[in-house]
């Protein structure tokens, strides 16, 4: 292929990439101000226009929930991470890959598996009352806010886990060997030292997990006292079931607003802590090591506790979904994956599922790349705040408030409104994937790239995106996790003649056929966790590539 | 000339793009096809595998040669709020699922066209067509009564009334669902309206500590009580025969009170500039005949709106008809659910 | 003799490391090797951050000043270490940096503070305690590193390529202060560099390592460039 030729496509693709980027920010904006309208008219459309409760009060335990649910998350997350990066053991491999399972199985499924283990009449207590000759179940925490903090935090913990092994492993030993060195202890240097260096995957990692429990709706319902309201149950409630437009903007405004707050405030956390990692430029990874004698013991527990915690309610799903519910007695069967295998709405489902989800997760990579590499090179010293913010925005807004507002503006739905809708709001977490690896590109290597070659994009395409290929490529996994698992954009815009995964999963179990309803959520939760493990492959081969 | 070909380019990729997404103008051959369509607003449970729709479309269609669309809205109130949401430019003909408590607002909403189905005086109860009013902007497809359902086998006593839920051995024993987004849930308040009137929210506050849960759907509130984690849950009075049929057990119980029994009818209504309005009225005659309400009462549970159609042996067998029906006000219910909500979450 | 390395062995692919070394007490010993030769391997078994290779039978024994130190941690050999970009712990003031040691052997905040204060000083770095290592420069990273590591009077130094994160002027400056510093405190120093003249002009004794084996050792005066 001669020049002339090559610089062609390469500017109708840069105008390509360019155009979608400006149409996936369109995507957001214009239907979150559709969604906020309803503040400025002066006239309810329908439904009651006064607050059940006090927003404060809804405000401060929508808060509640999720910053003790982070913490959690937090606890596990941070120990478990330590031994996934550093330690070879037993089950390694299996915490690995269920890692990517938060993002895709719906969470509806997921509360009825810990429902099974935690529950009332679950796993736990009929071993104990068995056991102890109780006529009472004695684990009754399930049905409060402790029953949320724990699914919660068990259930997003290894979004924490997998962030922070992946800092961990590729950290620098310098700082922690000199602290040994001047006569800290293990624990001292990761309290005094280590902390430190992966503080800025903790924070980077916290806020998705953050983002979950606010939004949270389900879980929070099941498991709530009874009245329990978060911000995004009173807006499901307004905007949805009572159709109280003014309501539903009021609430979407301030829980958008507090959302990125606390986003804007850890991403400042994060910036500031993100230059005390100390990461080496070649990213060496440290050879991991079978557990210490001392160690076998504290990490036999903590793998117990997520293994009784975590994979367990998992487990009962996947147990679940081969069996058939005939009054409290669970009969196996594999007539749920027979009816599933010889369903043409399944096939159909998956098909639509996987275009859609790998066209989504196609745009947003397109469009994080395009607004990662402007940033780094208008802005390499990080002076504009405003153009900094613009990738926050989207992670504080839900997709209720965003379905609100293209169910406004988009009186029929179709496939390419739901691809831009999902577009919209999961691009920021490709840009975290990207921009991180990009905005460490030594300037030295950016000028020379330019000072190499007349054609600006050449610079692009043979340096800056193999230098964020690693970041590429997660970026592609998580957003295709995302579409594949998100249920709401889809039922809201209605399209007809479509079904996915998802809203399979959600039609099963919305209409009482749980166990049937198991099996197409494992099947979505193997498909994103074939995609996390291909991404995490190319990584791996890829690691060496600078 | 570089940045001006650059420009263009991306101009013209935005402009088809955003045209892409935007309605396109019918033209004469798509609305050929469109009449050929009649499209229905319905909801998950309805038109499922498992629901009578897949069956009501094989017929409808076989019948008259229409081709009969389900629109998937979620549940019966987001299918309703989107017949709202479209009222000036309606994308459907019919819609289904509105029942005697979101009637008022259909009514009020102005989205539906009065029309009677063929025979339906005939075919329907008076007492079953005037719960949606009897201007025929709704037409009933089927009913039932709300009901508590009783695990047998549980250590718990069987409970008698209403009042009687409020007593404390039924600590954390009860399973309702949110009145905000759900019609059992929504039902059960009404249900305590219209027993204790204005005393209701006396009786809330006291049954307050019995609540286990408000599961925002029956689907995952009945999971719950089938899954053990509570012996009483609200839910329908043909839910024995439901078990019987296909779990052949009679474990779970659907209780009678004395005090009367609230009933849901749920309608279907021709909406107002229904793109196809022939279409729509051949379809809402076809849902009142006996071949399809005779798919009813097996895959949605609840007693055909026809009272020509034989009712299968387990309804017969198990399916405790209550002797007294009440109702309350729709407006007083959902001023009641604001307030009960309120109450439960101080 | 006051230090003692027997039977260092450690094997990759590209290379063994298999020699044994001595020190006099206060002296400085320059280990000189192309890149690759094992040179910062050498210290880091000497420092215990990394564990040797089994050799048949013979094991490695590190001896201080008469004692075995072979398998003691690394924060009780009595050692310290000078990385080549200092390590400095980026989240702590110079202070910090510099009082941390002290403050893991239980010294109070206040009274470590003190010490490295007076170090600090000695360091020409008074003025600098509240600064943090990303506003320093390379010298003055490197000499708060050599504050942080001989404010608890290591009686063994270890030194990796001390002098190559600093500029060429002040090269000079620094190794003349590692060399005042040593005759001040009586430590025992081992460096490794890939730099002939640093060597030369710092250290006692100079041992030239060539994939892993000991070349040569001898006064730096006889060193000649041509063995290297």
């Amino acid at each position: 292929m001669n020049r002339y030729c090559r610089n062609t496509i390469q500017r109708a693709a840069a105008a390509l990439s360019l155009a979608l980027s400006v149409i996936v920010l369109l995507s957001f904006a214009v239907p979150l101000v559709a969604a906020i309208s309803p503040l400025a008219g002066s006239t309810q459309q329908s439904g009651a226009s006064e607050f059940h409760v006090p927003l404060l009060s809804i405000i401060i335990f929508t808060f509640k929930e999720a910053l003790l649910s982070t913490a959690l998350a937090l606890m596990i997350g941070i120990p478990a991470g330590f031994l996934v990066a550093k330690r070879n053991f037993l089950g390694r491999k299996l915490l690995v890959s269920l890692s990517s399972v938060p993002l895709c199985i719906p969470s509806l499924i997921v509360a009825l598996g810990y429902v099974s283990t935690f529950g009332r009449s679950g796993w736990f207590n009929q071993i104990l009352m068995h056991c102890f000759h109780l006529t009472e179940p004695p684990i009754t925490f399930l049905y409060s806010l402790a029953g949320i903090v724990f699914t919660q935090g068990f259930y997003n913990f290894p979004l924490i886990m997998m962030t922070v092994a992946d800092t961990w492993s590729s950290l620098s030993t310098e700082q922690s060997d000199s602290a040994l060195l001047l006569g800290a202890s293990k624990w001292r240097v990761f309290k005094t030292i280590t902390f430190f260096q992966i503080l800025p995957a903790v924070v980077s990692s916290s806020i998705p997990v953050f983002l979950y429990c606010f939004f949270s709706f389900m879980i929070i319902l099941l498991f709530g006292a009874p009245g329990c309201t978060t911000l995004e149950v009173a807006l499901y409630h307004s905007a949805r079931s009572t159709l109280s437009f003014k309501d539903a903007a009021l609430i979407a405004l301030v829980e958008t607003c507090c959302a990125f707050i606390i986003v804007f405030v850890y991403t400042l956390l994060e910036n500031k802590s993100s230059r005390l990692k100390g990461l080496s430029f070649s990213e060496e990874r440290q050879e991991r090591t079978p557990l210490l004698k001392k160690e076998i013991l504290p990490a036999s527990l903590f793998l117990f506790i997520i293994a009784v915690c975590f994979v367990t309610p998992l487990a009962s799903i996947v147990f679940s979904s081969f069996c058939k519910r005939s009054v409290t007695v669970l009969q196996p069967t594999l007539s749920a994956w027979k009816s599933l295998f010889t369903s043409k709405d399944f096939f159909a489902a998956l098909c639509t599922t996987l275009y859609t989800a790998l066209a989504t997760a196609l745009i947003c990579t397109v469009t994080s790349f395009v607004y990662a590499l402007l940033l780094k090179i208008k802005d390499p010293f990080a002076r504009h705040t405003f153009w900094r913010a613009v990738p926050i925005l989207p992670m504080s807004v839900s997709s209720v408030v965003i379905s609100l507002g293209m169910t406004l503006l988009v009186r029929r739905g179709s496939v390419i409104t739901l691809i831009l809708a999902q577009a919209s709001l999961f691009w920021p977490f490709a840009f975290r994937q990207i921009y991180v690896p990009l905005s460490k590109m030594p300037d030295a290597i950016c000028d020379a790239a330019r000072l190499l070659s007349p054609y600006k994009l050449d610079a692009v395409i043979k340096i800056y995106i193999p230098y964020c290929a690693k970041g590429l490529v997660s970026a592609f996994g998580f957003c295709f996790a995302l579409s594949a698992g998100d249920a709401t954009i889809p039922l809201v815009l209605a399209i007809p003649h479509f079904d996915t995964l998802s809203l399979f999963t959600y039609r099963l179990a919305g209409g009482y056929h749980f166990n049937e309803s198991f099996a197409p959520g494992i099947i979505l939760g193997l498909l994103c966790a074939l995609f996390f493990l291909l991404s995490n492959i190319c990584k791996e081969k890829n690691h060496n590539v600078l | 000339m570089r940045r001006q070909n650059f420009a263009f380019l991306f101009i013209s990729i935005i402009s088809v793009l955003v045209l892409s997404c935007t309605k396109s103008t019918k033209n004469s051959a798509t609305k050929q096809l469109r009449q050929k369509e009649v499209v229905v607003y319905s909801y998950d449970s309805f038109i499922g595998e498992w629901g009578p729709g897949p069956q009501i479309k094989n017929q409808f269609e076989s019948d008259t040669g229409y081709t009969l669309i389900f629109i998937n809205c979620g549940d019966s109130v987001q299918a309703f709020n989107r017949a709202v949401l479209e009222k000036n430019n309606v994308q459907a003909d019919v819609l289904i699922g509105v029942d005697n408590y979101l009637a008022d607002k259909a009514r009020s909403s102005d989205i539906l066209t009065p029309y009677k189905p063929k025979n339906a005086d005939r075919l329907i109860a008076p007492e079953i067509s005037g719960s949606l009013g009897n201007d025929w902007l709704l037409t009933p497809y089927d009913y039932n009564h709300f009901s508590f359902v009783y695990d047998t086998k549980s250590t718990v006593p069987c409970p008698a009334s209403l009042e009687d839920l409020t007593k404390s051995v039924y600590q954390k024993k009860i399973i309702l669902m949110d009145p905000r987004t759900s019609t059992p849930g929504l039902g059960f308040v009404a249900w305590t309206v219209a027993v204790f009137g204005e005393k209701y929210i006396d009786y809330w506050k006291a049954l307050k500590p019995n609540i286990l849960t408000m599961a925002p759907g029956w689907s995952a509130g009945y999971g719950l009580f089938t899954n053990g984690e509570a012996p009483l849950v609200i839910s329908y009075a043909t839910d024995t025969a439901y078990h019987v049929e296909n779990d052949k057990s009679n474990r779970f119980a659907a209780l009678l009170f004395d005090e009367g029994h609230i009933r849901q009818v749920e309608g279907y209504g021709l909406l107002k500039g229904a793109p196809n309005e022939e279409g729509a009225k051949s379809f809402m005659d076809f849902m009142l005949s006996d071949k399809a309400q005779s798919y009813l009462p097996l895959t949605q549970w609840m007693y055909p709106a026809n009272k020509n159609v034989t009712l299968p042996d387990c309804y017969k067998t198990s399916a405790p008809v209550p002797k007294k029906t009440i109702s309350a006000d729709p407006v007083q219910v959902n001023q009641a659910v604001e307030k009960v909500m309120q109450l439960l979450a101080e | 003799m006051y230090f003692s390395a027997q039977n260092i062995y450690k094997a990759w692919d590209t290379v063994t490391v298999d020699f044994s070394f001595t020190a006099e007490h206060g002296t400085m010993t320059a280990i000189v090797g192309p890149s690759g030769s094992g040179k910062s391997t050498v210290l880091r078994l000497i420092a215990g951050l990394e564990q040797p290779d089994a050799h048949g039978t013979s094991e490695m024994h590190i001896f201080l000043d008469g004692n075995e130190t072979t398998h003691l941690s690394p924060g009780r050999r009595d050692t310290g270490m000078v990385m080549q970009n200092g390590a400095l712990f980026l989240h702590l003031t110079v202070e910090d940096n510099v009082s941390y040691g002290l403050e893991c052997r239980g010294f109070s905040k206040k009274e470590s503070r003190v010490q490295a204060e007076s170090f600090l000083a000695k360091f020409n770095l008074a003025g600098f305690a509240k600064r943090y290592p990303e506003t320093l420069s390379g010298g003055e990273a490197q000499r708060v590193a050599l504050a942080r590591t001989l404010i608890v009077h290591p009686k063994l130094v270890l030194f990796d390529e001390p002098l190559s994160a600093v500029d060429a002027p002040l090269r000079k400056k620094l190794a003349d202060d590692i060399r005042a510093m040593q005759r001040e405190t009586g430590f025992t120093g081992i460096m490794v560099t890939h730099d002939i003249e640093e060597a030369k002009a710092i250290s006692d004794t100079i041992i030239l390592l060539e994939k892993g084996k000991m070349k040569w050792q001898g006064n730096p005066s006889a060193f000649s460039e041509e063995l290297f």
